[in-house]
């Protein structure tokens, strides 16, 4: 704990041992560590996504590694350096989840329909490395605006800054961040279905015969309440659109007669099953379309300030002035990787015209904006990103440009996807930059050089697993022998699918992009976001995250703000730590032992 | 006032969701129909004479691939109910079985146009509501009010304490491990203690100056508290060099704030 006048320490204590020269931050080692790291991670994630159908950030794993690594055997390393390798390593890692939520649709979907096999790899390559530059320089004016301005949580950023700045912390802090990982290590390896001691589904609608269209479920996960308790009072507009959503719209919607409904046994859970699918979520990525849309218009002026401040910066030499990027290179920067994104679409397929290769550039970019800003508010918010949302949008957006064509539209689905991915990555690991003290423009410009080794990495690996199959086919996908089922690439293959059938929730996304900009006249931060974001998410998540946010809020008021700063922040990034290295390490444990 | 609004904004989140989540009929039809064939069609594989009927009846043979059968007691109810659906449903003559996107579109508005709109007008006129109240606090309230932060004030405290900081710093040749304790702690005090309430407080700036005026405040006031963080970390690794010169940094940012500040408190008096 912090003594009441810092002054009586002065001069006590033994002499320090300054290190020579300039303080270590974009070193040759925290670059390769990251860029190894990052690729490995990749490889590996691509595989799980393959398997169970997520991924996990790269960010923690990085920053424990490079602990061991820069700190532990080089004996030099600097928190602001190993900030710069989890920086690189989960740029890179981002393709993982990028690539393999869509391009294995592409290899699944020419199982039905040989001629949606014949394409070429580079034009996946140039697509998805021209996304990742993309996710990187709209981040620029970004950062500024939910960083500094609104002054988003970004809870797993704070819960790495956490990690990062434990050497220095304190005994007491490492003890809390410490305890908060046992805690959710524990919970997370007794709710694996191997161990099966615990549950972490709370479902409590059964015992009191309440039906499945209102439920009454917890999802346990100490990740998302971690990001809860770190969110506070903010969060509680997320809370609100799900109890909203689930306790009040979708049993009056039933009691009307306006949801579906069939003379089965489980009609209630065919309801709400039918009305989570096919009603409120459509909805919600409406909502969160249009409260996005309202947000950058609430936020023009500051946006504005942002970009002014940013072009003034660039001019000013050394001093403050250089700690940020300029704005001309997120315009020379969307400007090249819109023009790779129109060359990738031309090449990839011959059925493409210049025209649509052009529209499908023009218009990836301005979704990849928009999107790319949804899922960084989203994950600055509840750290949560609605990225297969987004994605299906870019999806179908493109599939009626460029005339139904399959190939074209899920290679601005690689790219759009690692885009946005990317753009949440890097605001995550610029919110721990700013919480260690990095400078943002050195963590963009690594971001820059190495980022994109993700793709090709990510993109060799899928097609690498397909060739295993026999006669080279088929190696991952539903019922393959190697036991990929690629579940993501299999959801969109089917929304493919129904997309060439015509099958559009249309009047659902106008409607939720209408009350979501309506939404965005209250002058509350990104609450059409949140709100929406409620309705995309199963309630249970919803639950799980606000059960974090009440009780952040009760703490709060009991033990005041410097607490919550010395006490709740290391236990709530020991929670999300906790399960995220926990999940990691047991799936890859389970692969091992599998393999072997 | 506030209240109210915000009770007008949730009813009208609420009748706008439910409205424009609810269906056209024919969508209805189809998820009706979507729900008895995955049950029909997935009904229990032991009834072999029943499994020839759900083949003859349309029903694909790959549906029992690797699915849980749905245990049905009945499956000729369930026929009757299937079939009916899918004979409303294809009534419809759509092509590929599937409700075109125009449909959809007015056969929602036909149903739920007029609630949809009231839903959106209450979310609007309690949004509005709300600013209003926003607004007529911040004309009323006083700079003595229980919740006002001085900000002005709060950073000359906060650069008074750094550049004594910075000064001590500066004057320690040869730091030891209670100097490093020192910054840290002072740091941790400014960051946790001041800066945390100035940050909590931005709505009153916004409120006050909009949102470009407070951009201009918070733009230097966020590079202050970045070079803050950076004097924590620095410390920590023993780069008392760096430690000092970032210090002096924040104290810089942090002063551009509070002139910034100074000059939109003089433009909204003149």
């Amino acid at each position: 704990m912090a003594t009441p006048n810092p002054s009586e320490h002065r001069g006590k204590g033994s002499p320090i041992k300054v290190p020579p020269g300039a303080y270590r931050e974009v070193t040759i080692p925290a670059i390769v560590l990251g860029a190894l790291l990052g690729a490995f991670m990749t490889a590996a994630f691509v595989y799980m996504a393959l398997k169970l159908g997520f991924t996990l950030s790269g960010s923690t794993v990085a920053a424990i590694l490079g602990f061991g690594v820069l700190r532990g055997v080089l004996k030099n390393g600097t928190i602001i350096e190993n900030n710069i390798n989890q920086t690189i390593a989960s740029g890179v890692n981002n393709a993982s989840a990028g690539i393999s939520f869509t391009l294995p649709a592409l290899f699944l979907l020419g199982l039905k329909d040989d001629s949606l096999l014949n394409f070429d790899i580079w034009p996946f390559i140039l697509a998805a490395v021209a996304g990742t530059f993309m996710g990187v320089v709209l981040i620029i004016p970004l950062r500024k605006q939910m960083i500094e301005f609104e002054r988003l949580r970004f809870p797993s950023g704070i819960a790495v800054a956490t990690l990062l700045k434990s050497p220095g912390a304190g005994l007491r802090q490492a003890k809390l961040l410490f305890g908060g990982f046992i805690v959710a290590a524990l919970f997370t390896l007794s709710t694996q279905k191997e161990i099966g001691l615990l549950d972490h589904d709370l479902v409590v609608n059964g015992l009191f015969g309440i039906p499945a269209y209102i439920p009454i479920a917890v999802s346990i996960s100490f990740a998302s309440i971690g990001a809860g308790l770190l969110s506070g009072k903010g969060g509680l507009p997320f809370v609100f659109g799900g109890i909203l959503a689930w306790w009040i719209v979708a049993p009056a919607m039933v009691g009307m007669g306006w949801a579906p409904s069939i003379d089965v046994p489980d009609n209630d859970a065919f309801q709400a099953s039918a009305m989570y699918g096919g009603m409120i979520r459509p909805l919600g990525i409406g909502m969160l379309i249009g409260g996005a849309l309202a947000g950058v218009v609430a936020a023009f002026p500051a946006l504005r300030s942002a970009l002014k401040s940013l072009s003034s910066a660039a001019k000013v030499k050394g001093g403050k002035g250089s700690d940020e990027m300029s704005t001309k290179v997120l315009y020379v920067g969307l400007a090249a990787a819109a023009m790779a994104l129109f060359i990738a679409a031309l090449i990839a397929t011959q059925d493409v015209s210049v025209g649509q290769a052009a529209a499908m550039a023009i218009i990836g970019t301005v979704w990849l904006a928009l999107a790319g800003l949804i899922v960084a508010q989203a994950t600055g918010m509840t750290d949560i990103s609605p990225l297969s949302g987004m994605s299906l949008i870019a999806v179908t957006l493109i599939f009626f440009v460029s005339s139904q064509n399959v190939i074209a539209s899920i290679l601005l689905g690689v790219a759009i996807c690692i885009g946005i991915g990317q753009c949440a990555d890097m605001m995550t690991d610029l919110k721990a930059g700013h919480l260690v003290g990095s400078i943002p423009k050195r963590q963009q410009m690594v971001q820059f050089a190495v980022s994109w080794i993700g793709a090709p990495v990510a993109i060799g690996i899928i097609f690498l697993l397909w060739g295993q199959g026999p006669d080279g086919v088929g190696g991952f996908g539903p019922g393959s022998e190697s036991g990929l089922s690629a579940p993501q690439g299999e959801a969109l293959a089917s929304i493919i699918h129904s997309l060439q059938n015509g099958n559009v929730a249309i009047e659902k996304y106008i409607a939720g992009a209408s009350a979501g900009a309506a939404l965005g006249v209250l002058p509350i931060g990104g609450i059409g976001v949140l709100v929406g974001l409620a309705m995309y998410l199963p309630l249970a998540v919803t639950l799980a995250y606000g059960v974090g946010c009440i009780i952040a809020m009760i703490l709060q008021k009991t033990n005041g703000q410097a607490w919550m700063g010395s006490t709740l922040v290391p236990v709530a990034a020991g929670f999300i730590i906790g399960e995220a290295l926990t999940s990691l390490l047991y799936i890859l444990g389970k692969q091992l032992v599998g393999a072997a | 006032m506030k209240n109210i609004a915000l009770i007008i904004v949730a009813l009208g989140v609420g009748l706008a969701a439910a409205s424009g989540a609810r269906n056209a009929d024919p969508v209805t039809q189809q998820d009706n129909l979507n729900g008895l064939t995955s049950r029909y069609c997935k009904a229990p594989a032991d009834l072999s004479a029943a499994r020839a009927k759900q083949v003859a009846n349309g029903c694909d043979e790959s549906a029992w691939d690797g699915v849980d059968a749905v245990p049905v007691a009945d499956v000729s109810a369930l026929e009757v109910q299937w079939v009916e659906a899918n004979a409303t449903f294809k009534a419809h003559g759509f092509a590929n079985d599937t409700v075109p996107a125009g449909t959809r579109l007015s056969g929602w508005w036909d149903k739920s146009g007029i609630l949809f709109v009231l839903g959106l007008a209450m979310i609007l006129g309690g949004a509005m509501l709300f600013r209003r109240g926003n607004a007529s606090e911040t004309a009323g309230g006083t700079d003595a009010g229980p919740k006002f932060v001085d900000m002005g004030d709060m950073l000359t405290r906060i650069t008074s304490e750094l550049k004594v900081l910075e000064t001590n710093m500066v004057q320690t040749s040869t730091p030891t491990t209670g100097d490093v304790d020192y910054v840290k702690e002072t740091i941790d005090g400014v960051l946790n203690g001041p800066m945390a309430a100035i940050i909590d407080a931005r709505d009153q700036l916004v409120q006050r100056y909009g949102m470009a005026g407070f951009a201009e405040v918070f733009g230097p006031f966020a590079g202050g508290e970045r070079n803050l963080n950076r004097a924590w970390s620095s410390v920590v690794d023993s780069h008392w060099p760096e430690s000092t010169a970032a210090i002096g940094n924040a104290v810089a940012g942090l002063e551009g704030a509070k002139a910034a500040l100074d000059q939109l408190a003089s433009a909204r008096k003149g």
